[in-house]
């Protein structure tokens, strides 16, 4: 596969991945409210294997998730600089979304997040630096 | 501070050698994408680094890496013997 294709198709898998994420959190705020339960629990099982497909596809076929997991000592010079950045960059959006999640859901005095939005957020922390690295295509 | 492009004869240097990227990664302790990233001015070694290629090359550093665009090699040979 020519590079400049693989890099754009990692950068739409890595996209489909935040989105299908992001359609899993609504898609459980919605059930709460929701009179078709069992259709809303079906796109939201639809969603968690494209989720794991596109996984696979942009963080574990490209080898991103092992460059951001492996130890420092494994990699080399070049390949800290791209984790160190990649890292830093994805501490400032994680703390920034985060705020703005609880800030919203205290404004809209919803109580605490869900679990579902924790997990979410979990995930999106540890798949940032690896969806930062493969959006600028350089690892 | 943004560094300066460091231009380096890697690639020449490295095919006259008949080596193949891996083996000069392995040779020099880093990835093969690095060497790539070398060969095409991508990315600048650190002083380290810059001494293991030396030492692999068997070549004094100056001759390897210049902040100005590096002639090549035969460019060289001939100034050289058109000088003497």
């Amino acid at each position: 596969m020519e590079k400049s294709t693989f890099k754009n198709r990692t950068k739409m898998m890595i996209i489909i991945n935040a989105i299908t994420i992001l359609a899993i959190v609504v898609l459980f705020e919605l059930m709460k409210y929701a009179e078709i339960k069992i259709l809303l629990a079906g796109l939201e099982i639809l969603f968690l294997i494209a989720v794991v497909i596109t996984f696979h596809k942009a963080y574990w076929q490209t080898g991103l998730w092992k460059i951001n997991h492996k130890k420092i000592e494994i990699l080399d010079e070049r390949e800290i600089q791209l984790v160190s950045e990649a890292l830093r960059i994805s501490y400032s959006v994680f703390t920034i979304v985060t705020i703005l999640i609880i800030y919203a859901f205290a404004v809209i005095e919803k109580g605490p997040i869900n679990v579902v939005i924790a997990a979410g957020l979990l995930y999106f922390a540890h798949i940032l630096p690896a969806a930062i690295l493969g959006w600028k295509g350089n690892y | 501070m943004k560094s300066r492009k460091i231009f380096n004869r890697i690639a020449v240097l490295r095919i006259e050698r008949k080596m193949s990227r891996q083996e000069l990664a392995e040779k020099i302790g880093v990835n093969f994408q690095t060497i790539g990233y070398l060969e095409r001015e991508e990315y600048n070694p650190s002083l380290d680094l810059a001494f293991r290629i030396s030492e692999v090359f068997k070549l004094p550093i100056p001759f390897i890496f210049s902040t100005k665009p590096l002639k090549a090699l035969s460019d060289e040979l001939l100034n050289k013997k058109t000088n003497n």
